[in-house]
């Protein structure tokens, strides 16, 4: 009796163990389409990577090729060329637009700041920082998960961040892969605080990298930052004053240092113990910093509070 | 020591955003925290005895940091953002409500046991406890899953 009551629970098990797969196979593969195959279970481990995510592979298996097809004032366009592939029309037409194009950039070079700080603060949402803004007539709304929509009909582009060791005010570097129906990256390569020559310089020692979609082997220069822009999610939680608010948001990096480049310049401004960096524009002032673990927060504060930027600003501090 | 992480970024990430996404039950949250982990482990690389080990552990403290903070009003905010819940299949659906009912250390033993194929070894260091705990984890999460599925 005990053996088939024992045989019985087992067989329950396996039937829950099963389903448990069944399912986890389906949330882990990925879209939530309903067509997730219990069956393949492990296969999936198997094949080659996908770096970085939502990376297609054939943009990891392109030569090193790396033909600089235009300069002008800090901004250098680069096609990283497929040899792997068979040249096309589509191809040729792709690296024409591409230099037509390539001229364009408004790049601001000198600058002088201190260099940024970092401080210990706690983390609460995986792994990451979170910050709480304390201030009057402000009142917060929950903390949301925001999806970010594809900006891209086939893929979002790879945006990937440097920056001199020695400061951010001595340089940096900013790439923008963007893949194409061709098969080949369309990277662009703009810098703030670097010679036309040290932008040259760097852009030429970038290579494609087996980790990290590309590598800057460069001394004098760390990543700071590396995601996809247009893809992910970001936490984020408004901070709302009658007409007007202001939006805290955390996640990774996804070309939040461009402005800075493309003409805003480096305004340092202390938040949260942090070195932050300021830009206005038409919806207000923005403030950027990276966090402690390597993600990246904003403040976004609307026009109408601009009055009380710094009061809010310096409202900003690490959650607990 | 790029390459050597180059080389163990590409070997390894596709396991981890699985391992990730089954913890949290979502491809798109799994994705963030495996990248996170991933920078946690790059930092530290060098002087990591095993890079693999210490990546799991991360993964795990950061899948259950995840639903620490997941609770609630912000549970139900991120169903309605993301939208998930409604597009897998039913099965999939009750499968995740009754993973819900469990502990997070209950879900985190059964999701690596009986979907990842750790080992209780492997669980009990990603976790901090004894592999006779994992066991009695495993023993009690699968019960629940049990109960929840079968009523």
């Amino acid at each position: 009796m005990n053996d088939s009551n024992n045989t019985a629970s087992r067989n329950e098990d396996l039937q829950v163990i099963a389903r448990l797969r069944s399912a986890l196979d389906e949330v882990v593969e990925g879209d939530g389409d309903g067509t997730g195959d219990g069956g393949n279970h492990g296969l999936a481990f198997a094949g080659p990577p996908s770096l970085p995510p939502h990376r297609p592979l054939r943009v990891l298996a392109v030569a090193t090729a790396i033909v600089v097809l235009g300069v002008s004032t800090g901004w250098i366009i680069v096609v990283r060329g497929d040899r792997t592939k068979q040249s096309s029309p589509l191809d040729t037409a792709q690296h024409e637009t591409t230099q037509q194009s390539g001229p364009d950039a408004n790049v601001k070079t000198t600058a002088s700041v201190s260099a940024p700080t970092t401080s210990l603060t706690p983390k609460t949402i995986s792994g990451a920082d979170w910050y709480a803004i304390f201030a009057a007539g402000l009142s917060p709304e929950p903390i949301t998960v925001v999806p970010l929509p594809r900006s891209y009909p086939c893929c979002p582009s790879t945006v990937m961040a440097w920056a001199a060791k020695s400061g951010y005010q001595d340089g940096i570097l900013l790439l923008l892969a963007q893949p194409t129906q061709s098969g080949a990256d369309v990277v662009k390569i703009m810098s703030f605080g670097l010679s036309n020559a040290r932008t040259a310089e760097l852009t030429s020692e970038i290579v494609p990298g087996s980790g990290l979609p590309y590598e800057l082997p460069d001394p004098a220069m760390g990543l700071i930052g590396v995601g996809l822009d247009g893809a992910g999610a970001m936490v984020s939680q408004r901070y709302v004053g009658g007409a007007d608010s202001v939006t805290m948001s955390v996640g990774d990096y996804r070309g939040q240092l461009m402005p800075i480049v493309l003409g805003a310049g480096l305004h340092p401004v202390d938040v949260a113990q942090q070195r932050g960096y300021r830009y206005a524009d038409e919806h207000g002032v923005h403030i950027v910093w990276r966090t402690q673990t390597g993600r990246w927060a904003t403040l976004d504060i609307t026009q109408g509070l601009i009055d009380r930027e710094a009061e809010i600003v310096a409202a900003v501090s690490a959650a607990p | 020591m790029n390459t050597d992480f180059d080389e163990f970024y590409r070997v390894h990430h596709v396991d981890a955003v699985r391992w990730a996404s089954a913890l949290v039950g979502s491809r798109e949250i799994g994705e963030e925290l495996a990248q996170d982990a991933m920078i946690a482990v790059v930092g530290r690389f060098g002087a990591l005895d095993s890079p693999v080990a210490y990546l799991r552990r991360t993964i795990v403290n950061r899948a259950m940091s995840w639903h620490r903070w997941n609770v609630g009003e912000r549970r139900r905010m991120l169903r309605a953002c993301a939208g998930e819940a409604t597009s897998y299949t039913s099965q999939t659906n009750e499968m995740s409500h009754a993973l819900g009912s469990l502990t997070s250390k209950q879900r985190t033993a059964v999701v690596l046991r009986y979907w990842a194929d750790w080992t209780d070894e492997q669980i009990a260091e990603s976790l901090g406890c004894a592999p006779a705990t994992v066991r009695v984890l495993l023993h009690r999460g699968l019960a629940i899953l049990k109960k929840e599925i079968t009523t």
